[in-house]
């Protein structure tokens, strides 16, 4: 467990010092040096074009990048793409988006699922019908197929206007958001449901605590590992999701990078003479590694946070 | 003729913890030998043991042999001892909410163990399956064979496991606690059922149970097992009325008997108070969703001071009577009406929140589920502090602690979290946390169902102190009516929802006026073999 | 012909539903409920379809808006012959209507097909593709399962449950680049694309069915472990029972979790249809779909669209039906 955790935080670390690394540029097109295999004859090369970044923080990152590495930057061990680009360079920049867009989403639609379902569960009755009902309409939709729709839509209306401020990765975020909320709230719902007729929560009605006290001091804490559980159940699922729509050419677009993208670009590289296989294996092992360290590590907090099992 | 199952010195083992040391016992042809203890004393798994049926590897067997029909089954592998099960003992468990497989027909389970034993065909099989239910007396058992698991009741599902277990011609039965999930009524006819197969088989049965009323009605023999140990054997008889050892006269006392002399020392003067209504229900019906419902009509009343027994199998609503006294159900016809000092009744449907509030913590309640009755992520001193909190209190330490210790409970035990105590401890607790804010009313469901026979008694006792120490009126929800006899100054008999009967204690057990209370306290086992014998017989016509 | 997708939606559809319900469900409380869920078929279509129609007005950009702009007079005229320049609500009411008859009216992207044309062509290719991918779920699946949990905790377990923890962490199209990459590109032993030999099927109904397999391997694992420490275990091995049928029984437990599945992994199958058909170049709906929403050709998409929202409903319904079958306690509630 501890091990995973440490791992999964490495992955989100190095996703989140990008610029500081002595990476190449991710979009630096070198035709010359197109579809090179890994290897790992040179660790360092100097004088290629670093890397330009923009945003807040973009000076002093380059500044401090280049006082601790100069020009340096790491060969591409993982190989290059079909346009000389570095496979290593790419996964980290991919990381960055998949994991930006997987850990926002998903705590946008943790907070929504969280509030619907406990929301219904508290409401009992004719209330927490309606929501579920609702909730139960919008599960039983093919909701990847309206996602690729409304995705089609959106693109179709930015092109009409591109000074618009609702770009590709708003889309996405808002879009896979709104789809994955629903397993939260059932969740937390039957989660609520069994807490409110529980003899516990009946014991303290008896003992004459306000519906207030009982919220905060029963339902909440015991609803939280849920929601946790949740929430760990999500990210994994958001990130596939947006992997996927990007494979499909509806995610992250060109000049962006994402694992799902790259998969893609890998994918459409493959040809009977060309088998560059680093271009599907490596992102491929990262989109997996990164899924199995989050479905795992899911998983047994899930079983360690269950009631009785911390005390 | 050596005896069809011969135990020598069998000791069992979890790793290197010893849990059974050397209990030896035998059964003979046609014979009932009862292996009698509380929970934890080995008797299950010595049971299981038989049959090669115990959890290995984490519980094995370190010594000993078990000979059964001529054969060692504690010497050879688990697999060897397989082909006697079945064809030479068979086994009843206690649950008959999960011992048949939910998904298969139980006529069908029946005839699947048929043919693996006579090897027959299916139709053969299946008419061998039909003569089986009817002789475990089921009726019409062509239909019931068509039907699931969760189509029948307790008392079919039982006799299912029973024609299971004797499918295959078995000379000996295991019953493991086989009647202790079940009402009494359903109990009675089950041993006698057993009683009959006994002679008409000439079956040898091996009973485990922990009540004595059972045993006495089944037994020929007792083994009489504590921690491991077999203290005392003997004939049925002899053990129940002379004990020869101290653990099996403490258990014998410990057991409420309806034939003892009711605690009536505080009674009297308790009478005299008995002037005001504390709580009353007026045609009060409780309904669940639009279903059938689940009290109808209940009209009672509950005088100060007095001890009030709710007693009725399950099913019959008694749990949702106490729930909507307290006002955690709401009626759907008629109502509750609680005294409230001076300003008279009052529904409590009808007062504002924080005035209900107040008026519940004049009210402690015990659950059934001790377990369940706490947060579990609370120590256990937050839980029993709450209703002080609650209502504005200060929280006194001391005070908590004074309570814990009267009723019986280190204080020190209070930090601790629910499942880091045992039943009998938290229930404990249960009632500190509903005598802490010095309630006249105490109301408590099942609250020593789940409790060994010792443990029980210490209870009730307590409570009996209690309730004369404070003055208690106690509402108290049994399905057992030993322990009825035991607290009640007044019974009220439930059956399906409704009040059958509401009778001073003493006139009720004198003579039941209605048929429904005279077949309950008929039904009720007696540790007596004499007494016990008669009211199986009189069950299983 | 033009009217099969109708008559197939409208009419035999419903009459094959209502069949089942009556033969499935002996409980007329159970039956009541299941026909009412098929009564809220032709209602979840019409919203989704309203939901859509609004979307696609709600988009400025037209379908003629391509980087050249067109003429003005031949935009009206393409407007017309599509019915654009007609007031929202009356292209509603088409809308509506064509969709009752089955007529999505024409694609936009391929002018010279209807979009009924369209789906009915492509429908084949994935119904094969999704049928072969759930046989591999259930083929693959089942067995692996029931393999781990009867070796449990031995070598056979942990390497079934290395091989789910794997599969479920790999996307659909991960594992079809990992599997094309030695099979069809360096041994050359399975074809890239088509469908125009019978082993060109293989890769991607394995790729689509694979994970879900996994998926069915654990329930089924998990499943009959769960089952195995029952009481009713117990009853049967003290009844002489062999291991070997009180496995079974455990098996037939564990079913009623992969029954439940089935609906999800239906599902999932029309999902990662969207991948695998455009990777292995099947001419499917969802290749066609997936073309479809990025030339904008909203009537295609709209039809695809309808059409997976009444056969994901129909999945999920089945699926419920099935359950009674498999659990007679499912009945009760």
């Amino acid at each position: 467990m501890k091990a995973r955790l440490w791992l999964l935080a490495c992955i989100g670390l190095a996703a989140l010092l990008v610029p500081l690394l002595p990476l190449a540029d991710p979009a630096a097109v070198d035709l010359e040096r197109a579809l090179q295999p890994p290897s790992a004859a040179a660790w360092l090369e100097h004088g290629r074009t670093l890397p330009q970044w923009h945003g807040p923080l973009a000076g002093p990152c380059a500044a401090l990048r280049r006082a601790c590495f100069g020009d340096a930057q790491i060969a591409p061990l993982l190989g290059t793409d079909a346009l000389g680009r570095c496979v290593l360079a790419r996964i980290a920049n991919g990381a960055r988006i998949s994991l930006l867009i997987a850990l926002v989403a998903s705590l946008a639609s943790l907070s929504v699922g969280t509030l619907w379902g406990a929301s219904a569960g508290l409401a009992g009755g004719r209330g927490d019908q309606l929501l579920m009902r609702g909730a139960d309409i919008l599960g039983a939709l093919p909701l990847t197929f309206l996602v690729i729709f409304v995705v089609a839509l959106l693109r179709s209306w930015r092109a009409e206007n591109p000074e618009s401020s609702l770009d590709q990765t708003a889309v996405l975020l808002l879009v896979t958001a709104v789809v994955s909320w629903i397993p939260a709230a059932r969740m937390v719902r039957a989660e609520v449901l069994s807490l409110r007729s529980a003899v516990f929560v009946d014991a303290a009605r008896l003992a004459g605590a306000t519906p207030a006290r009982i919220l905060r001091q029963h339902i909440l804490p015991n609803t939280a590992p849920v929601a946790i559980a949740a929430w760990t159940l999500t990210v994994p699922r958001i990130l596939v999701l947006e992997s996927f729509l990007s494979f499909l050419g509806l995610g992250v677009e060109a000049p962006g990078v994402s694992w799902g993208l790259q998969l893609r670009q890998g994918c459409d590289a493959l040809t009977a003479v060309h088998a560059s296989w680093w271009l599907i294996v490596f992102p491929g092992l990262a989109l997996a590694l990164t899924l199995l360290l989050l479905g795992s590590v899911g998983e047994a907090l899930r079983v360690r946070l269950q009631p009785g099992g911390a005390a | 003729m050596s005896p069809l199952l011969e135990m020598n010195g069998l000791c069992l083992a979890s790793g290197a913890l010893p849990l059974v040391h050397g209990v030896s016992l035998s059964v003979a042809q046609g014979e009932c030998l009862a292996l009698v203890g509380e929970s934890g004393s080995g008797k299950s798994l010595t049971a299981l043991s038989i049959l090669r049926l115990l959890p290995e590897p984490e519980v094995r067997i370190t010594a000993g042999t078990i000979h059964l029909a001529g054969v060692d089954v504690a010497a050879g592998t688990a697999d060897a001892a397989c082909n006697l099960r079945g064809r030479v003992a068979g086994m009843v468990f206690q649950d008959p909410q999960s011992a048949l497989h939910p998904c298969v027909p139980v006529g069908q389970a029946v005839a699947a163990i048929v043919r693996h034993h006579l090897q027959c065909s299916n139709a053969a099989a299946r008419q061998r399956a039909l003569e089986l239910l009817k002789e475990v007396s089921i009726d019409d058992p062509a239909r019931r064979a068509q039907q699931w698991p969760h189509q029948l009741s307790g008392g079919l599902r039982q006799r299912v496991a029973l024609a299971m277990a004797l499918a295959g011609n078995s000379q000996l039965l295991i019953a493991d606690e086989p009647t202790t999930a079940l009402d009494v009524t359903v109990q009675a006819q089950l041993l006698g059922l057993i009683a009959h197969l006994q002679r008409e088989r000439g079956l040898a049965v091996l009973l485990i149970s922990h009540d004595f009323g059972v045993v006495a009605a089944a037994a020929d023999r007792v083994a009489v097992m504590q921690a491991g140990r077999i203290v005392e054997t003997g004939s049925v008889a002899t053990v129940l009325a002379a004990p020869q050892h101290v653990y099996t006269q403490t258990l014998l006392a410990a057991v409420p008997r309806l034939d003892a002399a009711p605690r009536s020392t505080e009674r009297a003067q308790l009478a005299s108070a008995r002037s005001t209504v504390l709580v009353r229900t007026e045609n009060l019906s409780v309904a669940f969703n639009g279903a059938a419902p689940v009290l109808q009509g209940v009209d009672l009343e509950i005088r100060t001071g007095e001890a009030l027994l709710i007693v009725g199998e399950s099913g019959s609503g008694k749990s949702t009577l106490l729930r909507a006294l307290l006002a955690l159900e709401r009626p759907a016809t008629g109502r509750v009406l609680w005294q409230r000092g001076e300003a008279g009744t009052q529904d409590p449907w009808a007062l504002p929140p924080a005035a209900l509030r107040r008026e519940r913590a004049q009210m402690g309640m015990v659950f059934q589920d001790s377990l369940a009755a706490f947060d579990p992520r609370l120590p256990l001193r937050a839980s029993v502090e709450l209703p002080l909190r609650a209502s504005g209190q200060v929280v006194d330490r001391a005070r908590v602690d004074a309570l814990a210790r009267e009723v019986g409970l280190e204080p020190a035990l209070l930090e601790r979290f629910p499942r880091q105590l045992s039943g009998g401890q938290r229930q404990r607790v249960a009632i500190a946390r509903a005598l802490i804010t010095e309630p006249s009313l105490l109301l408590l469901d099942e609250a020593v169902a789940a409790l060994d026979v010792s443990l029980r008694a210490q209870v009730l006792t307590l409570l009996l102190e209690l309730r004369a120490r404070r003055s208690l009126t106690l509402v108290f929800v049994t399905h057992d009516l030993a322990v009825a006899r035991m607290l009640a100054d007044r019974i009220l008999v439930m059956q399906r929802g409704r009040v059958v009967e509401a009778a001073p204690a003493d006139v009720f057990f004198s003579g039941p006026q209605q048929p429904y209370s005279a077949e309950l306290l008929r039904a009720v086992l007696p540790p007596d073999p004499v007494r016990a014998r008669a009211v199986i017989a009189a069950a299983a016509l | 012909m033009q009217h099969l997708p109708a008559v197939l939606l409208f009419v035999v559809l419903p009459c094959v539903l209502l069949w089942l319900a009556r033969n499935a469900a002996r409980r007329t409380q159970r039956r009541a409920a299941l026909l009412r869920r098929a009564a809220w078929l032709p209602l979840t279509v019409l919203c989704v379809h309203g939901l859509s129609f609004l979307l696609i007005h709600a988009v400025p950009g037209g379908p003629f808006d391509d980087e050249r702009p067109l003429p003005a007079e031949t935009r009206a005229g393409l407007e017309a012959r599509f019915g654009l320049d007609r007031p929202m609500l009356v292209q509603w009411a088409a809308g509506v209507s064509g969709m009752a008859r089955g007529d999505f009216g024409p694609s936009l992207a391929h002018r010279d097909y209807s979009v009924s044309e369209v789906v009915i062509t492509a429908l084949p290719p994935s119904l094969l593709l999704g049928a072969l991918a759930l046989a591999w779920t259930l083929l693959l699946g089942i067995p692996a399962g029931v393999w781990a949990a009867c070796r449990r905790g031995k070598a056979a377990d942990h390497a079934v449950n290395a091989a789910i923890a794997l599969l479920l962490a790999l996307p659909t199209f991960v594992l079809a680049g990992l599997l094309m990459i030695p099979l069809v590109f360096q041994w050359r032993l399975l074809p890239a694309a088509g469908l125009h030999e019978p082993a060109a099927v293989l890769l991607p109904s394995l790729c689509l069915g694979l994970p879900l397999a996994a998926q069915v391997a654990r329930l089924v694992r998990s499943g009959m472990l769960e089952a195995l420490r029952g009481e009713w275990v117990r009853t049967l091995r003290a009844a002489g029972l062999p291991e070997r049928r009180v496995a079974a029984g455990a098996l037939r437990l564990a079913m009623v979790s992969v029954v439940a599945f089935l609906g999800q992994a239906a599902a999932a199958v029309l999902t990662g249809s969207l991948v695998i058909e455009q990777l292995f170049a099947i001419p499917g709906l969802g290749a066609h779909f997936v073309e479809s929403a990025l030339n904008r050709d909203f009537t295609l998409a709209l039809g695809v669209v309808i059409l997976y929202t009444a056969l994901a409903y129909v999945l999920n319904w089945t699926a419920d039906l099935l359950l009674p079958v498999v659990d007679p306690r499912a009945e009760v509630s």
